[in-house]
């Protein structure tokens, strides 16, 4: 018999629980509240940050400022410096005491300034930067008042030993000059070389004090009437005396020669400026007829003679004599062209050096007084330019056009002549106003002769300019008809 | 003027981060103590995951046992149908097939007790981080003080040395 078939149950209970686990716990535990308090921090240090920046921007107005004013209150310490510095040069130290005080009343105004400017700052911070400036600058000014004090108080000093050096060298005390070097090198005022300079010094100015000496002597013996060879003994002398070595021997020889030939030069100055001296008062008297009439009294008729030329090297009292007499004629009064001559010749003569003064003066008043060939006015004319001469280049420039002018030939000697007075006459007031040009003088005298010989009467003057058909000419010069000669203005 | 500017931005800062540190702090301390409720959800739902699992087994090796009782029984029954005696081969097929019926019972049942124990162990673990979860959450709104505080503290030191520097005091 079969059996009934039986079931059995395959599907089994569930295996889960059918609850989900919790995933994500983080997201699970997110809230908004969280995002709103990092927005909140976030305005927090927005609002933070934004009182730093203006803080920063503040403390950086702050610090230019505060730079600012730290600049200007030491720039004007430095200017308080520079004024103390220029009163140094007019200070004198004569001991370390007045320079050690010197350094302290420095330093004290110089503290006492920057307290000012601190007590004026504005906050603590450019204080203290000031306090520190203060403390490096003063320092720094101590240091050099002091060494400046000092190397004025050294140079003092010295200056001081060298003038003693030098002045017991000049008076031949050898021994206390070099005391004086040995002093000052050994407190330490000044070293090794200063030392051989002042030996050196000190060995010149005492060769130099025996050479005076010496001069001293022989000029002596040259003053008293000595001849040279009693001069030359003294020299020698001092050679022999091993005082002085051949080569100064040598070189005094020389300068005794100089100092004959200067006595003797000096000699002949003093009486050529005696004579001049007398030409001088002599002069205005011959142009006085009492006072010429007063010296002409006392003087011996029967050896006076008008025609005499008595030169500079002949006897002046007959000289004299010779131009009193002239001054009983009658002054000439005729402008002749050898007047003109003589008269420039002589005092372009004395112009160049080629004669001296008194020769032109003796020339001169032979030309008046003796031979009569010049007039008052060309005299006092001539005078006036020995004494008052031209300027060397103005003189040599019209020197040459008036000789020019004398050598042309085309005219005769009275055009001549006046062709030169009127040229002088030019020259005189281009001096006298100062207008002389400072180059191509010759040119203008020359045209300016041109001008006198032929052009006197073409109504133009010489740099006149005429407009010719819009053109600009300039008068040059004149031509032998009398036409200007021109050329176009540059 | 500039001074109670910036001294108000500092302090008005300083005062919003500080009460943003604080509230940030019980912020976290109320998430960690949400996190420990997750996590205590969790371990429950691994618990009767564990129980749902240890049911399933138990009815897979009641059946397994049916099932096997009857297969021995058809064994029995076609060999008794057939004239052969449980002797000799015959009884050795029985044998053997109640041996791996056997074995086949244990084996669901070891697998169910290992799927079980996971789950308990999941279960274990979620407990555990409830636990820690729980205990950070103090921790967090201590943090939170402290944040405030120092807040309030370098904001009013920085507020301070900006009055000063502005005050040229320093």
């Amino acid at each position: 018999m079969a059996k009934l078939p039986r079931y059995t149950a395959t599907t089994p209970p569930p295996r889960e629980s059918g609850m989900a686990r919790a995933t994500d716990i983080g997201a699970l535990t997110q809230s908004s509240r969280s995002a709103e308090l990092r927005g909140l921090s976030q305005i927090g240090q927005a609002i933070g940050g934004i009182g730093e920046t203006i803080y920063k921007i503040d403390q950086q107005k702050k610090e230019i400022d505060r730079q600012t004013q730290f600049d200007t209150a030491t720039k004007e310490g430095k200017e308080f410096m520079f004024q103390l510095e220029k009163d140094l040069p007019d200070m004198t130290f004569d001991s370390l005491d007045q320079v050690d005080a010197y350094s302290k009343d420095v330093t004290q105004a110089f503290n006492k300034f920057m307290d000012s400017r601190i007590a004026t700052a504005k906050d603590e911070k450019l204080r203290s930067a000031l306090k520190v400036h203060k403390e490096e600058a003063g320092f720094a000014a101590k240091v050099w008042a002091y060494r400046s004090a000092r190397d004025k108080w050294l140079g003092n000093s010295l200056a001081k030993t060298e003038e003693s050096i030098e002045s017991f060298a000049a008076e031949g005390n050898i021994e206390e000059a070099n005391k004086k070097i040995e002093f000052a090198l050994s407190h330490g005022m000044a070293d090794e070389r200063w030392a051989d300079r002042q030996r050196d010094i000190v060995q010149k100015v005492y060769n130099e004090a025996v050479k005076d000496g010496i001069k001293v002597s022989y000029q002596a013996v040259i003053d008293a009437g000595g001849s040279k060879q009693d001069a030359y003994k003294v020299i020698d002398a001092a050679y022999k005396d091993k005082m002085i070595d051949a080569d100064t021997r040598e070189i005094l020889g020389n300068n005794l020669d100089g100092y004959v030939r200067g006595r003797v030069e000096q000699a002949r100055a003093a009486e050529k400026l005696t004579a001049r001296q007398e030409y001088e008062q002599l002069i205005p008297q011959l142009f006085d007829p009492e006072m010429a009439q007063s010296r002409y009294d006392n003087v011996d008729k029967s050896r006076m003679s008008p025609k005499d030329k008595i030169k500079w090297f002949g006897d002046p009292e007959e000289g004299t004599k010779g131009y009193i007499a002239g001054t009983y004629e009658a002054a000439p009064i005729e402008n002749t062209p050898k007047g003109h001559s003589e008269s420039a010749a002589t005092v372009f003569d004395a112009m160049s050096l080629q004669i001296s003064p008194q020769e032109a003066y003796d020339e001169l008043l032979t030309s008046r007084f003796i031979d009569k060939s010049i007039t008052d006015e060309q005299f006092n004319w001539a005078i006036d330019k020995i004494n008052n001469p031209y300027p060397q280049p103005v003189a040599d420039a019209l020197r040459t056009q008036l000789k020019v002018n004398l050598k042309t030939g085309w005219f005769d000697d009275e055009v001549d002549r006046d062709v030169n007075e009127r040229l002088i006459a030019f020259v005189d007031d281009l001096v006298k106003k100062d207008k002389v040009p400072d180059f191509d003088l010759d040119k203008k005298l020359y045209a300016q002769s041109q001008k006198y010989r032929w052009g006197r009467n073409s109504g133009f003057e010489i740099g006149d300019v005429i407009d010719i058909d819009g053109t600009d000419w300039e008068v040059v010069g004149f031509d032998k008809s009398g036409e200007p000669l021109m050329e176009p203005v540059k | 003027m500039v001074t109670a500017i910036v001294i108000g931005a500092i302090v008005a800062g300083t005062a919003i981060s500080a009460y943003s540190a604080y509230q940030q702090g019980q912020q976290a301390a109320d998430a960690a103590k949400q996190q420990a409720a997750w996590n205590q959800y969790n371990a429950q739902v691994a618990q009767r995951e564990a129980e749902a699992e240890r049911q399933a087994m138990a009815f897979e090796a009641q059946q397994q046992k049916r099932q096997g009782k009857m297969l021995l029984a058809r064994q029995r029954a076609l060999i008794g149908v057939s004239g052969v005696t449980m002797e000799g081969s015959p009884l050795l097929v029985a044998e053997d097939t109640a041996a791996q019926l056997a074995l086949e019972n244990a084996n669901i049942r070891m697998t169910g007790h290992r799927r079980a124990a996971a789950y308990e162990s999941q279960s274990i673990l979620d407990l555990s981080k409830a636990s820690a979860a729980s205990k950070s959450a103090s921790g967090y709104k201590k943090a939170g003080m402290y944040g405030a505080g120092s807040s309030l503290l370098s904001g009013i030191g920085q507020a301070g040395y900006m009055y000063g520097s502005m005050k040229g005091k320093w």
